[in-house]
């Protein structure tokens, strides 16, 4: 009896658990269903994409070309990211409806607001990358261009389509993209170095011309060097605009801090903030700032001191003065690397007074930076330190050529007492 | 004279002058070939004497090794001069030792009874070469450490025990302070114990056998001078220039010491071991990777151990030198090993 209780509750049990195993199996086969039907639809190609690739014209295909190369599309961001419409839509009337939210191409002065619309949600961003900033439309609408776009309705200033491109953006750090760092000075020149393009605008357009002269540029262009600073090392990029007077010091310090510090510290900082004088740029130029010479202290060709300070005063005796110190010991540090190079050229160990004229280079490099304290004072202890320093690497220079003499003239009467002790050798032996 | 008197009633200078008075050393014209053996031994002196003053200051130790030496060569007074005369004379010992045995193999100078005198000058010219390779590491510079480092990698080729060799040689898996200390045990130690030993035995067979007078020579008829004092002045003589030779050399070619060692830089591009080990290395690259399932390499070390054996044993086995016949197979193997090795070292330094 009991068994055959068993028996019914089992078949009862199994009943049950068919039943329910069975309105199971039906739900999972509708999800899987749904699934699959949102799956082929998000698998399927972008309309635009098709339409646009192979349909209209060979600057549309040229376009989606670009644009499967662009970050946005390797990141997953389609066309109706910025464009809207239905990009599943079969029908280009469909997939173009307003009501589908197609804006269709943004306005020039659309642009930068339709890239904030993602890169200023840093919630959105971070998807991406959360490092990533997200301040760039902020700065923006702080800068020149931002700001002639907004207040002035400059229909030609740069937006963020002027630098990054339109349809093949790549990253910043992409060495293709026009953003790259070293890319960036002939980005910013495409409209700057435009005289018709820049018309009306007041501002100069051979500031690529100057600044591919330059120490910077030259660096940069010529020699690839990613440290150098490109037009957004001083300018910034999204919020370029031309630095202030007061502000040139704090752009240049960013590289050269310490010669900013000895500036601030001189007498001539109050007084350039008096006149309102550009800081560094007045000595130095902007974009044209070639490699300094000691010669701008006080020549006739090069000195800049002489252009603000008569002759006589004691601004330009000052100047003339750093100008003997620095020359004295340029003199005493060459005069001790030929000797020096003399005795590494007879094949002497000549480490030790390297090591010594490479110190008393350094203290030329500190009196040129001490130069900024406009002191002659201060400047010369660097110089004599660095004098002292060639000095003795002339004497061990001087010790090394003395050591190669006296081993040429051991040389020579070694062997020729040894070939003399030959010859009588030989002598002794032919009377044998 | 009185000096004279007290020496020669108190040493036995006179009986000594007398026996080699009655030496006799064959007089023909193959006989510059006789200066060689003395060559070598004054230079084993001059690297014995200029060796021992580099002792006084170079420190073996993977941290001193390189600053010791570079003290030697800038502070010390003419420790450059001493360190360049050790090198050249060392690269010289290895040319002279080289034109001796090749000499002495075309002359058939190992025939009866002078087969111990053959053996024992292989065994010096392989100490010598061990006296080589374990010296060049010794300043620790950039060209020693990898070139070691080469070296000892070829010992790893050796069948069934060369990782046991490489080890024991590197004292661990890779050339450290511990393989220099070890070489500098074998160079200023080992090595040059065993050198005494075999070099004593070599001389004291040469004094025994005297000089060998070559088969081509056999039928004119015999000329000789005594060795002293007339064969000793010209082995004097001979010195002498070989000495200028080692000043020349030292002075236009001081030895430099490079960068000092840095085991975690990459190995130098077309980095080769010593001159003298040039043509076994270059000869080791000819083999193909697999001979008949076989490691190529090992085939080729196994090769080169074999032709070793056969060198050592020749005068066992050149039965017609042995009868005074002429032996033209053993002639042209000589030759043969000559035009190789010049070859090869002469491919290994262009390569």
């Amino acid at each position: 009896m009991q068994a055959g209780h068993r028996k019914s509750d089992s078949l009862i049990y199994k009943s049950r658990f068919n039943c329910r195993n069975r309105v199971s199996i039906f739900y999972v086969f509708l999800i899987m269903i749904f699934v699959q039907i949102n799956s082929a639809k998000s698998q399927q190609p972008s309309t635009c994409i098709t339409c646009h690739q192979e349909e209209i014209d060979e600057d549309h295909t040229k376009l989606v070309g670009e644009y499967l190369n662009d970050v946005h599309a390797k990141r997953g961001v389609g066309c109706e990211g910025c464009h809207g419409g239905d990009p599943t839509a079969e029908e280009a009337e469909d997939a173009m409806d307003e009501g589908a939210g197609y804006t269709g191409t943004p306005a020039r002065h659309q642009i930068p607001a339709m890239c904030g619309r993602c890169h200023a949600d840093p919630n959105y961003m971070r998807g991406f990358n959360p490092n990533i900033p997200t301040d760039q439309y902020s700065k923006y609408l702080i800068s020149g261009h931002g700001k002639r776009l907004t207040k002035n309705q400059d229909p030609k200033v740069a937006v963020c389509t002027s630098c990054h491109g339109t349809h093949g953006i790549l990253a910043p750090n992409d060495p293709s993209s026009s953003v790259y760092s070293l890319n960036i000075p002939h980005t910013c020149a495409k409209c700057h170095s435009d005289s018709n393009y820049m018309a009306g605008r007041n501002i100069p357009t051979d500031q690529f011309e100057h600044y591919s002269h330059s120490v910077h540029g030259e660096a940069l262009l010529n020699r690839d060097d990613r440290a150098a600073p490109n037009c957004a090392g001083c300018h910034g990029s999204h919020e370029a605009r031309r630095p202030e007077p007061s502000g040139v010091a704090n752009t240049c310090a960013q590289c050269h801090n310490y010669n900013r510090e000895l500036f601030v510290a001189s007498p001539h900082n109050a007084a350039f903030e008096k006149h309102n004088y550009s800081e560094c740029e007045v000595c130095h130029g902007n974009h044209a700032i070639t490699k300094t010479s000691d010669d701008m202290l006080i020549s006739d060709s090069a000195g800049v001191c002489q252009k603000c300070h008569d002759a006589g005063s004691k601004g330009l005796i000052t100047a003339a003065a750093m100008k003997a110190s620095i020359d004295s010991l340029k003199m005493m540090i060459s005069t001790a690397n030929g000797v020096v190079e003399l005795a590494r050229n007879f094949g002497m160990s000549s480490e030790e007074p390297e090591y010594q004229l490479h110190q008393a280079h350094n203290k030329l490099v500190q009196a040129r930076a001490l130069i900024h304290t406009f002191s002659s004072e201060k400047v010369a202890p660097a110089t004599s330190e660095g004098i002292q320093l060639a000095i003795e690497a002339k004497s061990q220079g001087e010790e090394l050529m003395n050591q190669y003499n006296f081993r040429r003239r051991g040389f020579i009467v070694s062997v020729m007492v040894i070939l003399l002790l030959s010859v009588l050798l030989t002598v002794k032996i032919r009377s044998l | 004279m009185a000096i004279k008197e007290f020496l020669t009633s108190r040493l036995p200078i006179k009986e000594t002058l007398d026996i080699l008075k009655r030496k006799e050393v064959p007089v023909h014209r193959f006989s510059p070939f006789y200066y060689l053996g003395g060559i070598c031994l004054y230079l084993l002196m001059v690297q014995v004497v200029t060796g021992v003053l580099l002792l006084i200051y170079y420190s073996p130790s993977e941290t001193e090794a390189y600053q010791s030496v570079k003290y030697i060569m800038t502070k010390v007074s003419f420790g450059w001069l001493i360190r360049s005369i050790h090198a050249w004379s060392a690269n010289i010992l290895m040319v002279a030792l080289f034109l001796h045995l090749f000499s002495t193999f075309l002359l058939k100078a190992y025939r009866p009874p002078r087969e111990f005198t053959w053996m024992t000058g292989i065994l010096m010219f392989l100490t010598c070469l061990g006296l080589g390779f374990t010296g060049y590491l010794l300043p620790w510079n950039q060209l020693a450490y990898f070139a070691t480092k080469v070296g000892t990698e070829i010992v790893a080729a050796v069948p069934f025990m060369g990782e046991v060799l490489k080890e024991f040689l590197r004292g661990g898996t890779n050339v450290t302070g511990v393989t220099l200390t070890r070489f500098f045990a074998l160079h200023i130690w080992i090595l040059p114990m065993m050198l005494a030993a075999i070099a004593g035995l070599h001389l004291i067979l040469v004094q025994k056998h005297g000089m060998s007078r070559p088969l081509l020579e056999a039928s004119k008829p015999k000329k000789s001078m005594p060795f002293f004092p007339h064969f000793l002045l010209r082995d004097l003589n001979v010195w002498l220039l070989v000495l200028a030779v080692l000043t020349i050399l030292s002075f236009y070619f001081p030895t430099h010491l490079g960068e000092p060692a840095d085991p975690l830089s990459p190995t130098p591009i077309g980095i080769k071991p010593e001159w003298y080990f040039l043509f076994t290395f270059q000869l080791l690259k000819l083999f193909p990777a697999h001979i008949l399932g076989f490691e190529g390499e090992h085939i080729g070390i196994i090769g080169l151990g074999i032709v070793g054996v056969l060198v050592f044993l020749v005068p066992f086995l050149d039965k017609k030198s042995a009868k005074d016949e002429r032996s033209p197979i053993f002639t042209f193997v000589g030759w043969f090993f000559i035009a190789s090795i010049v070859g090869l070292t002469i491919w290994g330094v262009l390569d």
